[in-house]
């Protein structure tokens, strides 16, 4: 049976979540560090489905007419992918900076639309969601 | 064979039968909604209820139960998979933070749901050999702590209020 200082909170208990902080640190770091895949490539999904792939290494300006209505434009230039122009209410993913890290990603909310870039051969993204 | 202690064989069915049941509300409840990963881990609760009241080996054979019929049910053989890392690894650290000193459920707990989300990002990271997913991390870290304790205050209330005969001669 278990002892009644098991049923306690105690200072020490936040030794867990430093440590587990600690970790995921330096596995973030790690994969800051880690050299880039040489082939990359801009994932472009509206509601979670891939309409287009962009390889990074050519400059590219593609203009996206959303089925549901609403217009993206992607450009990619140097390595970088953009969107430099859209008709949403927000305007956020026009404002978003250039990316070119594989993991980073430029999201317009209102159109459903994400910008990810991922390495070459791009892996289909998990369900992560286990039940 | 030996004989099968038929109490805790009758504890067995109890105890699967509500993890399997707090799987499907956690199913049900919109609180994973748009981030991957997390949820509340109820069914952790009963694994963690579980190895406090009886042994440890008894609460592997709920959280494995649990996980295969679940995945049976409602998943499929990859979902299966990612509970069973996450599952799996959140009983062990779970099991051997246990006895530890100056360790109480609420650390314990936030263990088992920190290992749980850790798990299922290593699969993740091994099935699709990317390592962009590890930009998920601070939110699965979140998560795991947050839920963790929410887990290890039920946990503990549940403890303190169960008879002392509802676990007597298992
Ligand atoms: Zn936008």
């Amino acid at each position: 049976m278990l002892s009644t200082d098991k049923l306690t909170f105690h200072i020490t208990d936040l030794l867990i979540p430093a440590v587990a902080v600690l970790l995921a640190g330096v596995l973030m770091v790690l994969s800051a560090v880690l050299p880039q895949p040489e082939r990359r490539e801009a994932m472009i999904t509206v509601d979670g489905e891939v309409i287009a792939v962009l390889p990074l290494e050519t400059d590219a300006d593609r203009l996206f007419e959303l089925s549901a209505g609403g217009v993206n434009r992607v450009v990619v230039t140097d390595g970088c992918v953009s969107v430099s122009e859209a008709d949403c209410a927000t305007q956020v993913c026009v404002h978003h900076r250039a990316i070119s890290r594989v993991g980073e990603s430029i999201v317009c909310a209102p159109h459903g639309l994400v910008v990810t870039v991922v390495g070459g051969e791009a892996a289909d993204a998990p369900d992560l969601i286990a039940r | 064979m030996r004989k099968m202690n038929v109490r805790r064989l009758a504890m067995y069915g109890l105890l699967v039968a509500l993890a399997f049941v707090f799987s499907y509300i956690e199913m049900l409840i919109p609180f994973n909604i748009g981030i991957p990963g997390v949820k509340l881990g109820l069914g952790n609760l009963v694994v963690m209820v579980t190895m406090c009241l009886l042994r440890r080996r008894d609460a592997l054979v709920v959280a494995v139960t649990r996980i295969v019929l679940v995945g049976l049910t409602f998943g499929s053989p990859s979902s299966m998979l990612y509970a069973l890392a996450g599952g799996l690894l959140s009983f062990a650290v779970m099991a051997l933070l246990l006895p530890a000193k100056r360790i109480s459920l609420y650390g314990v707990s936030m263990a088992g749901g920190l290992a749980h989300n850790f798990g299922q990002l290593a699969v993740a990271v091994f099935a699709t050999q990317t390592v962009r997913i590890v930009w998920y991390l601070p939110i699965l870290l979140v998560s795991g702590i947050v839920t963790g304790g929410l887990i290890g205050l039920a946990a503990v209330l549940i403890v303190r209020r169960l008879p002392a005969r509802v676990t007597q001669g298992i």
